[in-house]
């Protein structure tokens, strides 16, 4: 079977665990939306200081919400010996990293384009040039994706998890930050030819650890 | 199970080397104090304030040097042909070190900024991925705290290591990037690079040359800890399990 | 604090974390050598005592 086939397969299934479970749509959405307003409770809302830094607390509040969303995609491994399952299944571990990477990058992009309908609403933001932001987006998307399911499954045996997941994995996806922030500034700004060395950076990033991600699941899922 | 413990002499360095670089080390920073806080001239711009740069480098390069010889024992641990946990414990040394060392480089660079941008911190590129780093390392070190089978942290905390590795690049171009094309006021452009030459030179070499000699002893140290608690833990865990048989038998006799 | 203090304190909190680090790795060091298994042990070796 070929290696996109196999991922098709687990991706499948983490997305229909999701349809049915409604994690990312009824706990971890309104954990973004409830985050956007506690930014507002913290700054001053009158003053265009919350449309200003709009790209940063949408981000911000992306990569949080993504910890809650890596939790839980290897929380549903950790039950009835699934990850047994995932091990002795016959898929190549590049699949099953790949299949659940593009569940994850999925469920992280309906997320953000409600949060984004979020910050136009609660931020007052005007979108400006829609192509280098939606292309930011996916490569940021990608890149978290890759490095959150990387550090998920490191992490997945260990009864610490939760709190070690983010401390180890928000230092490396810094630059997705940084990138995602600064092209949706740019774009924000309409000055596109600003975003898209950002966004190069953010492509750059996604294809690293999707590289990565592939050759060391497999190890990383024997140990876990 | 003794075959793959480690003996209780596992070291880096033998006795006799060991001692000599201690000595070393002791007397390159005893030189290092005396050319870098007296001999050296105060800068032209930033007056005595400038000396911090002769314990603020140093330590940096260390903070660097550190991280790589984790990421390079990493890899040499993942490594089938060269794999050996002995490099598995000199990456888990060197990373503490690591810490040590680069927190020292930010506590330095805040008390050097202060006299001369003002401020205790600056969003200075290279402090920022320093910054980084150290959670790197922080976060490396709280892996291999995690309880579990040597081979096991081994290649977990071998492959966070070389992730780590191949980030750093990228958050140092990205966060360069950031900062040189949001130039802030002025005062936040003033690098901390000052004009270097004659005596001025020598402090900071010197400064290196102690500093890594003082690194390659303190590792020897660490790595010898490391390799008694590995054989400590290594035996507990032996202990636990003969535990365990003897108490089953005992049940089911 | 003049700039003098600043060099002071830079210097002085160096020589301060080394040291700390230094004797904290030696007595944790002394520590576990004293959990070793006993002389009897043919494997076991007395380390002759580390030497700073």
């Amino acid at each position: 079977m070929s290696i996109w086939r196999e991922a098709g397969i687990v991706a499948g299934k983490d997305l229909r665990i999701e349809r049915r479970a409604r994690v990312v749509s009824q706990q971890i959405l309104p954990f973004g939306v409830i985050v956007l307003l506690l930014f507002a409770f913290a700054l001053d809302p009158d003053r265009g200081v919350l449309r200003r830094v709009a790209p940063g607390l949408f981000w911000v509040t992306v990569l949080l919400s993504a910890l809650l969303a890596i939790s839980r995609s290897f929380g549903i491994e950790s039950e009835n010996a699934a990850r047994d399952g995932l091990r002795l299944s016959g898929l190549d571990p590049s699949s099953v990293f790949l299949g659940k990477a593009l569940a994850l990058a999925v469920e992280l992009a309906v997320f953000e384009v409600l949060l984004t309908a979020g910050i136009v609403v609660l931020f007052d933001v005007h979108l400006g040039a829609v192509v280098p932001l939606a292309l930011a987006a996916v490569a940021a998307t990608v890149g978290l994706a890759a490095a959150g399911t990387l550090y998920g499954v490191l992490a997945a045996g260990i009864r610490a998890r939760e709190t070690l997941v983010p401390v180890l994995m928000l230092p490396v996806v810094a630059p997705v930050l940084l990138g995602a922030t600064r092209a949706w500034e740019a774009s924000i700004d309409g000055a596109t030819s600003d975003a898209w060395p950002w966004v190069g950076l953010l492509g750059v990033f996604a294809v690293l650890f999707v590289g990565i991600g592939m050759l060391a699941f497999g190890p990383l899922l024997e140990e876990s | 199970m003794s075959a793959t413990t480690p003996s209780t002499t596992e070291r880096l360095l033998n006795p006799w080397v060991r001692r000599v670089f201690g000595a070393a080390a002791l007397a390159s920073l005893v030189a290092l104090v005396v050319v870098g806080l007296f001999v050296a001239p105060p800068d032209a711009v930033q007056g005595d304030a400038q000396r911090i740069m002769y314990v603020h480098v140093p330590a940096a390069w260390i903070a660097y040097v550190a991280f790589g010889v984790t990421s390079i024992t990493s890899l040499l641990y993942l490594w089938p042909r060269t794999r050996s946990l002995v490099w598995d414990r000199i990456a888990g040394a060197s990373a503490e070190l690591g810490v040590v060392f680069t927190g020292l480089t930010l506590v330095l660079g805040s008390i050097w900024g202060r006299p001369v941008w003002g401020v205790w911190w600056a969003w200075d590129a290279r402090l920022v991925t320093t910054a980084v780093l150290f959670f790197l390392y922080v976060g490396y070190l709280a892996l291999r705290r995690v309880p579990a089978a040597t081979d096991v942290r081994a290649k977990r905390s071998a492959i966070a290591a070389l992730i780590a590795f191949v980030d750093v690049p990228i958050v140092h171009f990205s966060v360069t990037w950031w900062r040189t094309l949001h130039q802030q006021g002025t005062v936040f452009n003033e690098k901390l690079d000052a004009e270097i030459h004659g005596t001025m030179a020598l402090a900071l070499w010197l400064g290196v040359l102690a500093f890594t000699v003082l690194y390659v002893y303190l590792l020897d140290l660490r790595y010898r800890l490391e390799a008694l608690d590995e054989d400590r833990e290594t035996r507990e865990l032996d202990a636990a399990i003969a535990d365990r048989v003897r108490g089953a038998v005992g049940v089911t006799s | 604090m003049s700039d003098a203090g600043f060099v002071v304190a830079g210097w002085v909190i160096t020589a301060a974390v080394l040291v700390g680090y230094w004797l904290s790795v030696l007595l944790r060091l002394r520590r576990a050598e004293r959990t070793v298994p006993p002389a009897g042990d043919p494997t076991a070796d007395p380390t002759g005592g580390p030497t700073p």
